[in-house]
């Protein structure tokens, strides 16, 4: 917890879609506080876009409370979608309609001062088919011109369902600037992954959900200090052959071995290795992410 | 042969799936309802003619009053203002006002206003005959008739509707739904899957005329049996019908060829469906004949399928029909196997 | 306000760049064009005169004045037309200058009659000056009644089916979830779509009525008529949107409404008066009847006020019962 005002408060929410005992979503609590990039990581079907459609109520909400922007969802407005934004996983968009007019009528749903269409295609690189048909683009077009539809009311409160998802890693990392930029400015951003690297860089704090349940919430980097192991990767010669091996730094005959290696052999590289969020996921909540 | 009873299960499936066995049903069971009980059997498609007296008559124009009193569809009315109102209320009505002048009959005819010159000289001049039939000579005419007994005239009206119903029901619905149902092969890619399995594009598409066929065949027997009876040339009448189905089928399977989406078809659909019917105006305005309709073929299966119904002894017409019809079908069927062959082998 | 605007510039937008929607559009316009040259021939219907290429020039002039002639050579040849399925009535001049009427027993007793006073007619001129004329001056023929108003009753329907391809379209591209997450309220999306069901029949009947020279008809009334008409198609739209999941079965769904606009139309047109209680169920009948009359002049405001509740009423029924499915497909 950063630590300011909470932007988007969740709690004791519990969701089924049919109306039984069967959740999809159950006892989920969380907080996102103003300016924070808060992952929501899971694999697919673990109720990510459940949660995320009741915050931005696209489903009603069955049990428990969610606020966002101070605004009880259940009582909200609909002028509270003026300060929000959502950029879908599925690209939505006209296919009749060139990239601007897209935006253009987007824009005029919005009752607050919008971005000029124009500006947002460049950030995301699709200037030059500005003026084709979003029926001619190809899926990574797509899926830039829902992300830059998502910015058009400049959301206080951004919704990003795998924003990067098949996307070639340039318009990635162009895709991160902007995120990071937004965050500087003050957004606060809601990113659903099952891409841990992207989780990893962007997100100040990330909450791990498999089976509708919350398994761990906190920042990437406690998350690895107190659950990755501490392994050194060490390369040595022996007998006259190079050799490798991976050694726990916690368990004490792995050390003891350790010890051995570098007094007995000659050691050519050693590394400390840091587990990697994806392993800490695997290893808290004994799911793949897929 | 076991490919084609295949294709002809599955064809028949989609098709009762997409509801067209029902709208057929549904369609067969309205027009029924309405040859049996709503339209009636003696009316009229003559313009009803209303007529009123103004002064003392003299004798001859009682008897042209006499005339007018035994026309059926012919009533007195009490003035011309009356005539002027009912006229106005009922655009198929004409009036009749007879007086004297100058001690002769005179008789006022009022029209609605966009009658033709013709027609106002024709009623001019069977007017002036009534009222001096001492003048009217037909001694030296000799009256030929070459068909006694046509009988067509004694047709009570709601069952004339029955032909025009058996023409627009299985025949041209079905121009409409063999369309569909291409297209939605089309859009599904199915007809890509073809290409590679040993059935020929041309079995692909006789299934489907045939799926078409036994939809036209079934509502035929069902309205011709439910409002003329069984007493009619079955034989012929199906013959006939079958070929109206099979050249309205393969008539849309061409259309649909040309175009790859049945947006783009559709307003050629349209527009084909709506010049074929056409000749329906002349089925009740028989002197309504323009080569430009005569020559289309629906006017002849028009009134080939009344002959089946309502045998007039020129049965020439619906050997005719059948022959023409299908040389045509032939003709598109081939065009449009062809026209498929090319643009699947180009996608 | 303004977001229906936009709602409904967006559906005009997508609605011209696509083949099908454009010639929707452009459907009951051509077909307006296409009556005005048919509506001339059908009023000119006149009778037929076959006559034999022998007879007399005076004879031949004096059957043109009545009706349509075709000169044929010998009886043969008289006989094979005679014999076709059209009304025509055969003439031939005898060697001794009498005549044979030659009839293949099927026409109109009157058609035969006219050859026969023709024919006796040239003898003795004169006779038809007791005949006098004069009209009630309607500009406008039972056929241009029935097709104008069958036109017009077309655009509006034809309105309907563009709002329900246009959420068809929605749905196909699963804009509406985009829409869901922007201030736009439900109303709003519903009423945007709907503009165009009203606008386009009016703009197309206000065409149809100027393509036809229709100047006597009540231009008033007739919107009166083609709005109040106009809710059943847009309803009809709404249906049709969110029960078909694509194109081709939205046009395939058409069918049934097909089935009860023709019913409803023809039965209004064709059926005795007496008859037309077995209507009264059909929104579409009242437009029908309608239209019909508002074209013919033979309409007063009251009743239109009485059609327009019955559509409404109708209409609004129909919506109840389909309250649900329109919403839930909206979502």
């Amino acid at each position: 917890m950063t630590g300011g005002i909470e932007m988007i408060k969740v709690r004791d929410l519990y969701h089924s879609y049919n109306n039984n005992e069967q959740y999809a979503v159950k006892n989920v609590s969380f907080e996102i506080a103003k300016g924070e990039i808060f992952g929501f990581l899971g694999p697919s079907g673990a109720g990510k876009s459940t949660t995320q459609k009741i915050l931005i109520g696209l489903l009603p909400l069955q049990k428990g409370n969610v606020t966002v922007d101070g605004a009880d969802v259940r009582k909200s407005s609909r002028e509270l979608f003026d300060s929000i934004g959502v950029s879908f996983e599925r690209p939505n968009v006209y296919k009749k309609l060139t990239g601007v007019e897209n935006l253009k009528f987007y824009s005029e749903m919005f009752g607050v001062p919008t971005e000029d269409p124009l500006k947002l295609l460049k950030m995301v690189g699709l200037e030059d088919a500005a003026h084709k048909k979003a029926g001619e683009y190809s899926k990574g077009m797509l899926q830039r011109l829902v992300f830059a539809r998502s910015m058009i009311n400049n959301p206080k409160i951004w919704f990003l369902d795998e924003p990067t998802s098949g996307l070639d890693p340039n318009t990635t990392s162009m895709i991160k600037s902007i995120i990071r930029e937004k965050q500087k400015q003050g957004t606060t951003i809601f990113l659903t992954t099952h891409n841990m690297h992207i989780a990893e860089e962007l997100c100040d704090r990330v909450a791990f959900i498999t089976n509708g349940e919350i398994s761990a919430i906190d920042s990437p980097r406690s998350l690895k200090l107190s659950f990755g192991e501490r392994l050194v990767a060490v390369e040595y010669i022996e007998d006259g052959k190079s050799k490798k091996e991976t050694l726990s730094m916690v368990d004490a005959g792995q050390k003891q071995r350790l010890n051995d290696l570098i007094t007995r052999c000659k050691v050519e590289t050693m590394h400390t290795q840091e587990a990697t969020l994806e392993e800490i996921f695997i290893k808290i909540t004994g799911k793949e992410l897929k | 042969m076991k490919r084609l009873f295949g294709l002809l299960k599955k064809d028949a499936l989609v098709a009762f799936r997409n509801y067209f066995f029902l709208i057929m049903l549904i369609a067969a069971f309205l027009l029924i309802i309405a040859a049996d009980f709503l339209i009636p059997e003696k009316a009229s498609m003559d313009a009803k003619v209303l007529y009123t007296t103004e002064g003392q008559q003299s004798d001859k124009a009682k008897l042209l009053l006499g005339m007018l009193e035994s026309e059926e569809g012919a009533k007195r009315a009490d003035s011309k203002a009356q005539i002027i109102d009912s006229m106005k209320k009922d655009k198929n009505t004409i009036g009749i006002v007879v007086r004297q002048q100058n001690g002769e009959p005179a008789v006022e005819i009022l029209l609605q206003g966009y009658e033709n010159e013709k027609s106002k000289r024709a009623l001019a001049l069977s007017f002036g005959a009534a009222l001096n039939p001492q003048n009217v000579d037909y001694s030296s005419i000799e009256d030929v008739v070459l068909q006694q007994s046509t009988g067509i005239n004694d047709i009570p009206l709601n069952k004339s509707f029955v032909p025009l119903m058996i023409f627009v029901e299985p025949v041209m619905l079905g121009f409409i739904f063999l369309a569909t149902l291409i297209f939605m092969e089309k859009e599904e890619g199915t007809i890509k899957a073809y290409l590679v399995s040993p059935i020929r594009i041309g079995e692909y598409l006789i299934s489907k005329v045939v799926v078409m066929l036994l939809l036209a065949l079934i509502s035929t027997i069902l309205i011709t049996s439910f409002t003329v009876g069984l007493q009619v040339n079955w034989l012929l009448l199906l013959l006939t019908v079958a070929a109206g189905s099979i050249f309205g089928s393969t008539l849309a399977m061409f259309i649909a060829s040309l175009f790859d989406s049945l947006s783009k078809a559709m307003v050629w659909l349209i527009v084909t469906s709506l010049v074929l019917t056409v000749p329906m105006a002349a089925y009740f305005v028989p002197s309504f004949s323009p080569r430009a309709v005569t020559i289309m073929p629906t006017y002849n299966l028009l009134f080939a399928i009344r002959e089946a119904i309502f045998p007039s002894g020129s049965s020439m017409i619906i050997y005719q029909n059948i022959g023409g019809l299908l040389a045509m079908s032939i003709i598109l069927y081939g065009a449009s196997t062809l026209i498929y062959k090319r643009s699947l082998l180009r996608d | 306000m303004r977001r229906l605007l936009s709602i409904f510039r967006r559906d005009v937008k997508s609605s011209v760049r696509e083949f099908l929607l454009l010639y929707i559009i452009l459907a009951p316009i051509v077909v307006t064009i296409g009556l005005r040259f048919f509506i001339p021939s059908v009023n000119a219907i006149s009778l037929q005169f076959a006559l034999d290429k022998g007879m007399e020039e005076a004879a031949v002039q004096e059957f043109e004045k009545y009706g349509r002639t075709e000169l044929l050579d010998g009886r043969t040849a008289l006989e094979n037309r005679v014999n076709k399925v059209d009304d025509i009535i055969g003439v031939l001049q005898k060697e001794d200058g009498g005549y044979v009427v030659i009839t293949q027993g099927n026409e109109k007793e009157s058609a035969k009659l006219m050859a026969y006073q023709i024919l006796s007619g040239m003898k003795s001129q004169g006779a038809e000056r007791a005949v006098t004329f004069s009209d009630i001056g309607a500009k406008i023929s039972s056929v241009a009644v029935y097709g104008a108003s069958s036109v017009i009753l077309m655009a509006i329907l034809l309105g309907g089916m563009v709002i329900g391809l246009n959420i068809i379209e929605e749905k196909e591209d699963m804009t509406i979830s985009a829409l869901s997450v922007t201030p736009m309220r439900r109303l709003e999306f519903i009423a945007g779509k709907s503009i165009v069901g009203f606008v386009l029949p009016v703009i197309e009947v206000l065409a149809v009525i100027w393509i036809l020279g229709l100047r006597d008809v009540n231009v008033g009334m007739v919107l009166v008529m083609t709005l109040s008409s106009s809710i059943i198609a847009v309803i009809f739209g709404f249906l049709m949107g969110v029960l078909s999941s694509n194109q081709i079965t939205g046009i395939a769904n058409m069918k049934f409404l097909l089935i009860f606009v023709s019913a409803s139309y023809i039965g209004a047109a064709v059926l005795p008066a007496d008859k037309h209680i077995f209507l009264y169920w059909s929104p579409l009948y009242w437009s029908s009847i309608g239209l019909i009359r508002v074209i013919a002049n033979t309409i007063t405001w009251a009743q239109i006020v009485q059609y327009t509740v019955w559509i409404i009423a109708l209409t609004g029924l129909v919506f109840l019962l389909f309250k649900g499915k329109i919403q839930k497909g909206l979502t």
